[in-house]
């Protein structure tokens, strides 16, 4: 286009060659940079000093923002400039620029920045320069075909205006020349047919081997692009026959050709060349991919042909970046004429500015040198990330190990809500359980295992150190072992639906405290919700031996992590079943230590049958009432019968109204709460008795009379076992280590 | 999925993923329950190797062992450990197939007893 226009500017005469509308059609624009000045030269324009002759290199720029150096134009007219072309002195300044005008469109014919202002050539004796360096390379027998690319780009890219460079590309193209000839190893190929054909039976040999070389690499990516075209598939099949057949340079040059050729055909493959079982193949493997980071991009910007939107839209932003990073790496590779660092650059920068090269020049040449650095780093991100995922698992671990913001690992409640997502399959429902279960059921062991050799103070810190989620997690321990302990356990070692209904109001008290910490911890770990550990008080009526304890001690764990101030957890807490863990831990409350225990479960045995409702969660809300949410969501979830929470709540209220909160089973500092707290209102620190609420005959006989009143089937059923409504409550009461 | 889901699982390595996913019936679920659960496991994994280790150091140096966990002083933490385990990879490997092992044993009892 630029050359077009040069051409008609070379032409000759003072005829007019083309109007403006003309040239606007074949100019490129481009803004107007801040430091460039628009309205003194358009002044100058308007008051015709635009003679080439007087100003040789005037800068005419519009009010629009498009500038340019004007070479000739006359006469000058605002409404409708026409060009008129006087012979161009060759040689005497750079590259022709023209400015035109009309009540439509301005612009400016902008020649590619390194070449312009201190230019000594025009653009075509600049292409003829190329073009000869060109036909050199080309005359080179046998030249490597890498070296050939290698070569031919830098040429294309170089400013070959000047002097040095071109001294530069002359000696190396010598050298390729020499290296080439002698032949001394390493593929070589014939980029051109020589005049004699003769070829010895080693370079035969050595091109038919560099060529196959090539058609495998060719074949792999068109195995890889995962697509069928016969066209291509003849090629490769051509192109090997011909390798097997070629003994000249004739033939061998056919061969080259034939390459670039599928090379191209490969390239230019686009989805709807696939069928759509290959299109959805690989919109798979992309995705998969895609997934796990790292090489995707790559790979996204090789085969992204068949793409969602949002693959599509990453691809053509790493396509972008990467025609960037080519280019200054092209610029970079020319630099290196004047060295490799920052410094370097800045240093010719500086020769430049204070020489011949504008400032626009100069600019570039920092910004190439910022680009280059950017690049650089960049790569050096993409390849630490390919390193450390091929490293082997223990490095790997070493790397985790020592991460001072670790990730936030999964535990429990995060996986546990997902049984909330109604659009969750039963084999999901249930593999999640399992895993939950098995995990969690090493995760118990473990830190059994810690507090039986006295390690368990210092796992648990550890344990922190190593969690981004700090002690939100612990929390989620808790309920992940009370998974285990319920999902364990089989049998309810009481009746169920009462056992839930303890459960429940035990668990609210820990979920008031908990959401407390929670909450606390949520504005720095990004916790806002979490499962309701409501399940913590069906353990009451569940858990025997071990699994029982692995819970107290992660419950204890987690209140010892949880009050930064707080005592170790008595050690051994969670050692197993019966009075040992209720003598474990005081039974007048030490603060940040959640003061239950497990003894022996009574001798009911209902089954729990489904437990697919341990992943449904409640979210206590700031600010409402506490007790009132959790049996709401109880009874939402049809855990809770609505008789059962009046029941259970009846019997609570009218206790705290008799006696306070004093005798029941809250603390706070090592003092009881006083009345004046209220559930929506437990402070940090709050310490949950829950052998004291069972312990106080006052509620238990409550409860006892509310289940007669409200549950006479309940009733009936507990006395078909052969036991009465308060046996039944003292067996929970016991489970929690209470003396009814 | 999160970040963390695809370090951990980038940790464990694809063989890992892959391994597990057929091990244990995760291929039949979606992937948004599958990351989760794998990053679960993967934690357990690496909760494990680390309790191991602190188990096989003598007592006076644990809280050394505590204090460089997370530091950030890499060497430091790999030299303790390497006077007193011998072969401190083969270790840690170790230990790691056998938690999952024993993970695996687990669901697999579990489907086994419906």
């Amino acid at each position: 286009m630029v050359d077009d226009i040069s051409k008609a500017i070379e032409g000759s005469g003072s005829e007019p060659l083309m109007t403006a509308d003309a040239a606007a059609s074949k100019v490129e624009m481009r803004p107007l940079r801040d430091d460039e000045p628009s309205d003194e030269i358009l002044r100058n324009a308007k008051n015709g000093h635009v003679r080439g002759d007087a100003h040789p290199h005037i800068e005419l720029t519009n009010e629009e923002g498009f500038k340019g150096d004007v070479i000739f134009t006359m006469p000058y007219s605002l409404d409708n400039l026409k060009l008129y072309v006087e012979p161009f002195g060759k040689g005497i300044r750079g590259d022709a620029f023209v400015e035109f005008r009309n009540n439509a469109r301005r612009g400016v014919i902008v020649e590619p920045s390194r070449t312009s202002a201190a230019g000594r050539y025009t653009p075509r004796q600049i292409s003829k320069l190329r073009g000869e360096y060109r036909k050199d390379v080309d005359d080179i027998f046998g030249l490597d075909r890498s070296k050939r690319t290698q070569i031919l780009k830098r040429i294309r890219d170089a400013n070959i205006e000047d002097d040095d460079v071109r001294a530069v590309l002359s000696r190396e193209i010598d050298d390729l020349k020499s290296s080439a000839s002698s032949s001394a190893g390493g593929p070589i190929l014939p980029v051109r047919p020589v005049a004699t054909d003769a070829l010895t039976s080693d370079q035969v040999e050595s091109f038919r081997s560099a060529n196959r070389e090539e058609l495998e690499k060719l074949r792999s990516e068109f195995i890889r692009k995962n697509i069928s075209n016969t066209e291509i598939s003849r090629l490769i099949t051509e192109n090997e026959e011909k390798i097997q057949r070629a003994d000249s340079n004739a033939a061998f040059s056919e061969i080259v050709r034939d390459q670039t050729k599928i090379g191209r055909l490969i390239n230019s493959i686009t989805a709807d060349d696939r069928t759509s079982d290959e299109a959805r193949k690989l919109r798979d493997r992309i995705k998969r991919r895609y997934r796990k980071g790292g090489a995707a991009k790559k790979d996204l910007l090789r085969d992204g042909l068949d793409l969602t939107d949002e693959e599509r839209a990453i691809v053509l932003k790493e396509a972008d970046k990467r025609k960037k990073r080519e280019a200054l790496v092209r610029n970079r590779e020319m630099a290196k004429e004047y060295g490799e660092t920052k410094e370097d650059f800045e240093k010719l920068r500086m020769a430049r500015e204070y020489g011949a090269a504008s400032e626009e020049e100069s600019q570039m040449l920092q910004y190439e040198s910022d680009e280059a650095e950017r690049a650089q780093g960049e790569r050096f991100e993409q390849e630490e990330l390919v390193r450390w995922n091929n490293r082997s698992f223990p490095q790997k671990f070493w790397d985790w190990l020592n991460r001072k913001e670790p990730p936030r690992p999964r535990y429990a409640p995060e996986v546990l809500a997902l049984l909330s997502d109604r659009n969750r399959t039963a084999e999901e429902r249930k593999l999640i359980q399992m895993v939950v279960q098995a995990t969690e059921k090493h995760n118990g062991i473990r830190i059994q295992d810690a507090a039986d050799r006295g390690e368990g103070g210092r796992w648990a810190r550890i344990r922190d150190s190593l969690k981004g989620g700090g002690k939100a997690v612990a929390l989620a321990t808790i309920t992940a072992a009370t998974v285990m302990v319920v999902m364990s356990g089989g049998t309810l070692a009481a009746m169920p639906f009462l056992a839930k209904v303890v459960g429940a109001g035990v668990g609210a008290l820990a979920s008031t405290v908990a959401k407390n910490r929670v909450e606390k911890v949520g504005r720095a770990g990004k916790v806002t919700k979490f499962v309701v550990p409501w399940m913590i008080g069906t353990i009451a009526g569940v858990a025997t031996g071990a699994a029982a304890g692995h819970a107290i001690e992660a419950m204890s764990s987690y209140f010892s992590s949880a009050v930064p101030d707080a005592p170790t957890p008595p050690q051994g807490a969670g050692q197993g079943a019966g009075q040992g863990a209720a003598n474990a831990i005081s039974p007048t409350g030490r603060s940040g230590v959640l003061a239950s225990s497990l003894v022996p479960a009574a001798p009911h045995g209902f089954d729990l049958g489904d437990y697919g409702y341990l992943g449904n969660k409640v979210i206590l809300e700031q600010g409402s009432n506490i007790w009132s949410q959790i049996t709401s969501g109880l009874c939402d979830q049809g855990l809770l019968d609505p008789k059962g929470r009046a029941a259970f709540a009846d019997a609570f209220y009218r206790t705290v109204e008799d006696g306070g909160f004093k005798d029941l089973f809250l603390s706070y500092n090592n003092r009881p709460l006083g009345s004046g707290v209220f559930w929506n209102n437990l402070p940090v620190g709050t310490v949950g008795h829950y052998d004291r609420l069972l312990s106080n005959p006052k509620f238990v006989d409550m409860l006892v009379d509310r289940i007669g009143d409200n549950y006479p089937s309940l009733l009936q059923k507990i006395n078909s076992g052969g036991f009465s409504a308060f046996d039944f409550i003292r067996g929970v009461a016991y489970s929690h280590g209470a003396k009814v | 999925m999160t970040n963390d889901d695809n370090f951990i699982s980038a940790m464990l390595s694809e063989e890992y993923t892959q391994k597990a996913i057929a091990e244990l019936g995760m291929h039949e679920v979606s992937p948004e329950v599958q990351a989760p659960l794998l990053a679960m496991i993967g934690n357990g994994i690496l909760e494990r190797v680390t309790l191991e280790l602190l188990t096989a150091l003598p007592l006076e140096e644990r809280d050394r062992f505590e204090q460089l966990v997370g530091s950030g002083k890499g060497t430091e933490l790999q030299e303790l450990l390497e006077r007193h385990i011998p072969d401190l990879e083969k270790f840690v490997q170790q230990q790691a197939e056998r938690e999952y092992e024993a993970i695996k044993t687990s669901i697999v009892m579990a489907r086994e007893s419906e």
